[in-house]
């Protein structure tokens, strides 16, 4: 399945359960096939994926658009952590 | 996403603040529900700022009951808001109608002709031959037969090269 998936060039994030994380610029920040939100303050958000958990710090941080497999952050981010949970 | 956007601004939205210590789950029950939220702010302490939908609001007062978060509307927007706030201007809307639809029946009659020249080159009695051909104020634009005032007016008159009809 894997091979064919490889063969016709579908984008990873589409056939696995992979996250997909986009940053425009330091201020906005898109993270595809997320599974929800773990921690939320003003200046820190977690978020729970599949294979991991993200961890993102700034400062007045903003969820924008929520829907259920799509998220929108936008806010001053000053850093972003990566946890893998599964080996 | 847009267009999501434009629907609710349309159907009517509402900006609440929820109150609460698991407003994580909160908001895991809503994306879980396909609740459109949007403009999620934290506020510092306990609270959280959102925008949603009217139509789905009875929905998150069930998910707020669940979490044990307070909810308060902080602000109504939308069309259907805006049209209540109308609701006792009834007279107002009905004037605005009114003249909405004069101002379109009018459009569609002739009300002035105006004959200017270019360069004192007078073209002599061509209001009059227009006139005959009926076009004169007070007629209606789809009455107009344009075919026939070009070809009448190039065939009778042989001071005129070319004519042109145009709204």
């Amino acid at each position: 399945m894997k091979k064919i998936n490889r063969l016709l060039e579908i984008p990873k994030e589409v056939y696995s359960n992979s996250p997909n994380i986009i940053l425009t610029g330091f201020e906005e920040m898109i993270i595809e096939n997320n599974k929800g939100i773990l921690e939320y303050e003003d200046y820190y958000v977690r978020i729970n994926t599949h294979i991991g958990i993200v961890n993102v710090h700034g400062l007045n941080l903003k969820l924008e658009k929520m829907t259920e497999d799509n998220l929108k952050i936008i806010g001053k981010i000053e850093k972003i952590e990566l946890e893998s949970t599964s080996d | 996403m847009l267009i999501k956007l434009l629907i609710q601004i349309i159907l009517g939205y509402v900006r609440i603040e929820v109150e609460g210590y698991y407003i994580e789950r909160f908001i895991n029950l809503c994306t879980n529900r396909k609740i459109f939220t949007w403009n999620l702010k934290r506020d510092s302490g306990v609270k959280l700022f959102l925008n949603i939908g009217i139509n789905e609001f009875k929905k998150i007062k069930d998910i707020a009951r669940r979490t044990s978060c307070k909810i308060k509307i902080k602000e109504k927007r939308g069309m259907p808001f805006l049209l209540y706030r109308y609701k006792k201007r009834k007279i107002f809307a009905i004037f605005l109608l009114i003249i909405l639809i004069i101002l379109f029946i009018s459009s569609r009659y002739i009300w002035n002709i105006e004959i200017s020249f270019q360069d004192n080159q007078v073209v002599e009695n061509i209001g009059t031959d227009l006139e005959k051909l009926g076009l004169k104020p007070g007629i209606a634009k789809n009455k107009i037969d344009t075919e026939k005032i070009i070809n009448d007016i190039r065939l009778n008159r042989s001071d005129i090269a070319w004519i042109r009809n145009r709204y």
